[in-house]
């Protein structure tokens, strides 16, 4: 590993004169997990590294009614899994936040930093996708909010300029009748990565098994993870049945566009889409159904 | 660049230089000369070099030194009370929870964690628990018994016996239970256990 300068600021305002004073030299380190690898690797050599876990704004992790989850670019996943608002709000991004890495991975990740990585086959992503998440960045030209599907633009691409830095994701409060599942599709129990993984969030209407919304993305099947919108369609307004669930995943299926690697063949892939897309969607349907 | 930071590792300081780039790891074998935490993988995968960062197993790999710094930071060297062991490396003894011993330091730590949080863990809760923590050897069925073994021991000197093992915290952090389970309601990482 290269040598570099480690800096901590204490406050958002140093941060961001430091990424303004060093720009691309710099690299920002929250949970380090992906960022020390790639030093090791001299995949990334910065003269520069931000250590941004000091900002207390970074810190923030807050449940609210009215404005939902919001998650601190420094919070790591270990605060998600044990969260008992995440459970009982947001029951997917329970679900993923505990399928990745290890303990001592979640303690030291973060939901900010695997999003800003970009990998397809990225943990949080698809439930965030699900969830109409947003991130708020700052840089020397102010904040500005950026909806999750805008902020991911390729593989380990994101719409974050070298200045600047996320401050939080923000996650929107569910509906009244509204829950999320996820499902992450791997060879081993844990300490793995996805083959697919599938997202759900489904809203019922008052009263009844009627599908009022629904929201479902695909992770590791495309070079970002992706929605599903004509899957989505197909659930908008019917209830849910055997028959519809059979056609939301055959459609899902057809908006995955997959590659073939050393884990999994494409036929394979775009098969599991169909089988996760039906159980993410029946899952969240029947969390729902008890709310 | 060099730089002087002060670690705090099992209540001690250690004021080290250090460069931008040197991790934990490094910091706590070559500069502390505290070596029971060990290299495996270097990429966070294998938990040999799992250390207690306020209470919490991290993978020392995978930390910058300098990040460290302010922090309570448990090794090996800091759980047994002197010669006395602590029950989680009693219990590896008497269950015979190691084979070669390189992934022990790791497990160890990681075991007091688990307790610390939970104190009577289900066998599926304990797997959940020490997931990030390989053992080539594939002595897991010891381990876990041995963590089983550890919890009915610490319930029992929790209950009026007498106590052999210093549990102040500042002679003793990993004994002294983390923070962050506080701050939880203390739920353990098996909930999902699987």
């Amino acid at each position: 590993m290269r040598d570099f300068e480690y800096h901590a600021p204490k406050t958002l305002d140093e941060a961001v004169a430091l990424l303004e004073r060093y720009g691309t030299s710099a690299k920002l380190l929250a949970g380090g997990t992906d960022l020390v690898i790639m030093l090791n690797d001299h995949m990334v050599a910065p003269e520069h590294v931000i250590d941004v876990k000091g900002i207390p704004e970074l810190s923030r992790f807050e449940w609210n009614p009215e404005r939902g989850l919001t998650i601190g670019a420094a919070v790591p996943f270990r605060k998600l899994e044990i969260s008992p608002e995440v459970q009982q709000h947001y029951p997917g991004v329970y679900e993923a936040a505990s399928e990745v890495g290890s303990w001592q991975i979640r303690n030291q990740a973060t939901p900010a930093g695997n999003l800003c990585t970009a990998s397809p086959a990225c943990e949080i992503g698809p439930i965030m996708y699900a969830l109409d998440a947003q991130l708020q960045v700052t840089g020397p030209r102010g904040q500005r909010t950026i909806p999750i599907q805008e902020f991911i633009t390729g593989v380990r691409r994101t719409a974050l300029q070298p200045d600047e830095l996320v401050i939080e994701i923000q996650v929107p409060p569910p509906g009244a009748r509204a829950a999320s599942h996820y499902i992450k599709l791997k060879e081993r129990q844990k300490m793995d990565i996805a083959f697919v993984g599938v997202a759900a969030s489904v809203e019922l209407e008052p009263g009844d098994g009627v599908i009022r919304d629904a929201r479902i993305a695909l992770g590791a099947v495309a070079p970002t993870p992706i929605r599903a919108p004509a899957a989505e369609a197909a659930l908008r307004g019917r209830p849910l049945s055997d028959d519809i669930l059979e056609q939301v995943g055959r459609v899902a299926a057809e908006s995955a566009q997959p590659i073939m690697d050393v884990r999994a063949s494409v036929a394979y892939r775009k098969e599991m889409v169909s089988v996760l897309t039906r159980r993410a969607v029946r899952q969240a349907a029947t969390l729902a159904a008890q709310r | 660049m060099r730089t002087l930071i002060e670690l705090t590792v099992n209540g001690q300081p250690y004021p080290i230089d250090v460069e931008g780039r040197t991790r934990l790891l490094d910091a706590l074998r070559e500069k502390c000369f505290l070596t029971g935490a060990k290299e495996g993988c270097s990429t966070g995968d294998c938990g040999a070099c799992t250390v207690l960062l306020d209470g919490q197993p991290v993978t020392s790999c995978l930390v910058l030194a300098s990040s460290a710094a302010g922090k309570e930071i448990t090794t090996i060297e800091g759980v047994s009370a002197g010669e006395v062991l602590h029950p989680v490396q009693q219990a590896f003894m008497s269950a015979g929870g190691l084979q070669c011993g390189i992934c022990t330091p790791g497990m160890i730590l990681t075991s007091i964690a688990l307790l610390n949080e939970n104190r009577n863990p289900t066998r599926d809760q304990i797997r959940f628990g020490l997931q990030g923590n390989l053992c080539r050897c594939t002595g897991y069925g010891k381990i876990v018994d041995a963590v089983e073994v550890a919890a009915k021991d610490m319930a029992t000197r929790e209950n009026g016996h007498h106590m052999e093992v210093k549990t102040e915290p500042d002679t003793n952090p990993a004994m002294a239970g983390p923070a962050q389970a506080d701050a939880t309601g203390g739920q353990a990482p098996g909930e999902k256990g699987r």
